[in-house]
């Protein structure tokens, strides 16, 4: 299970566009391909990035995303 | 006696330059409705300052930016300039925004019991995104706008007059506005990558202590 998440993550992290940055944490910031790297070795960045993309993820199911502010 | 607001503005790497850059905008709120505004940036975001300024002027809103963690918030260089146990007693009396990752988990509520009147902050890391090509002018970055302006909202709110829960309110109808916006009309790629980042950031922003806690006077 835990493998077939971190296969779920990295296919939609390849999404990203290679010009960006992403500041997380105290730890600083990444790119799509050291964040892809962190989430394949998976230490602590790469956990941040799984739980930001699972988290996503349900909220897409449980229609958490299209809700108005105050519902 | 007037309102006066501290900022702490570290700008030591790319993302601490991106939040500094931020408040430029609520400095410049600050300056217009005769504040006192006391800004520590760059390498003066230092603690000895920062308790300095808490201890002599007492500001009425203070205004955390950089890097953080659960029980902290961090300077220049990532010194340690706010520690539960050890400094947070001297930001009773104050509201606080803390634009650093997770110090609403410990710091925040620990403050509200030393005294603060309302902590917002947020309580896992803060997350954003930005465009490579516009690291030495953030000011222009498209990208990280979506996520400046949610948060400059606390800021600017907070000057206005308004409560902290008002403050609140309108940061998150201003994060859930973009993301409305994102998923309802056609954009950039490098747009749409930034949902899961402002879903997250939104979900984990928190105020609290007493929401109707605001800087002004009624009088």
């Amino acid at each position: 299970m835990e493998d077939e998440i971190k296969e779920l993550v990295i296919a939609r992290l390849q999404t990203l566009p290679d010009d960006i940055s992403v500041s997380v944490g105290a730890d600083g910031e990444y790119s799509r391909d050291q964040i892809i790297q962190h989430v394949e070795e998976g230490d602590e960045v790469g956990k941040k990035m799984v739980e930001i993309e699972m988290n996503f993820l349900r909220s897409l199911k449980e229609g958490k995303l299209y809700e108005t502010y105050g519902e | 006696m007037g309102s006066s607001v501290l900022f702490t503005r570290p700008r030591h790497d790319y993302p601490t330059r991106y939040l500094a850059t931020w408040n430029d905008e609520i400095i410049e709120r600050a300056k217009e409705k005769r504040m006192d505004v006391f800004d520590l940036e760059g390498k003066r975001a230092k603690r000895k300052n920062v308790e300095s300024f808490l201890q002599h002027k007492q500001p009425n809103l203070v205004l955390f930016n950089g890097h953080g963690g659960p029980d902290l918030i961090m300077g220049h260089e990532n010194e340690i300039i706010m520690r539960v146990r050890n400094n947070e007693s001297m930001l009773a009396k104050t509201i606080v925004y803390a634009l650093a990752c997770a110090s609403g988990a410990i710091l925040g509520p620990a403050c509200v019991k030393a005294g603060a009147r309302a902590y917002i902050g947020y309580d896992a890391d803060f997350t954003f995104m930005r465009l490579n090509n516009f690291r030495t002018h953030p000011q222009d970055d498209s990208l990280a706008k979506l996520f400046s302006g949610p948060s400059n909202l606390i800021g600017t709110t907070l000057i206005k007059g308004h409560t902290a829960g008002d403050a609140y309110k309108r940061s998150q109808k201003a994060f859930r506005r973009n993301i409305n916006r994102l998923i309802s009309s056609e954009t950039r790629p490098e747009e749409s990558a930034t949902l899961r980042y402002l879903l997250w950031d939104m979900q984990h922003q928190v105020c609290l202590g007493n929401k109707e806690a605001k800087i002004v006077s009624d009088i």
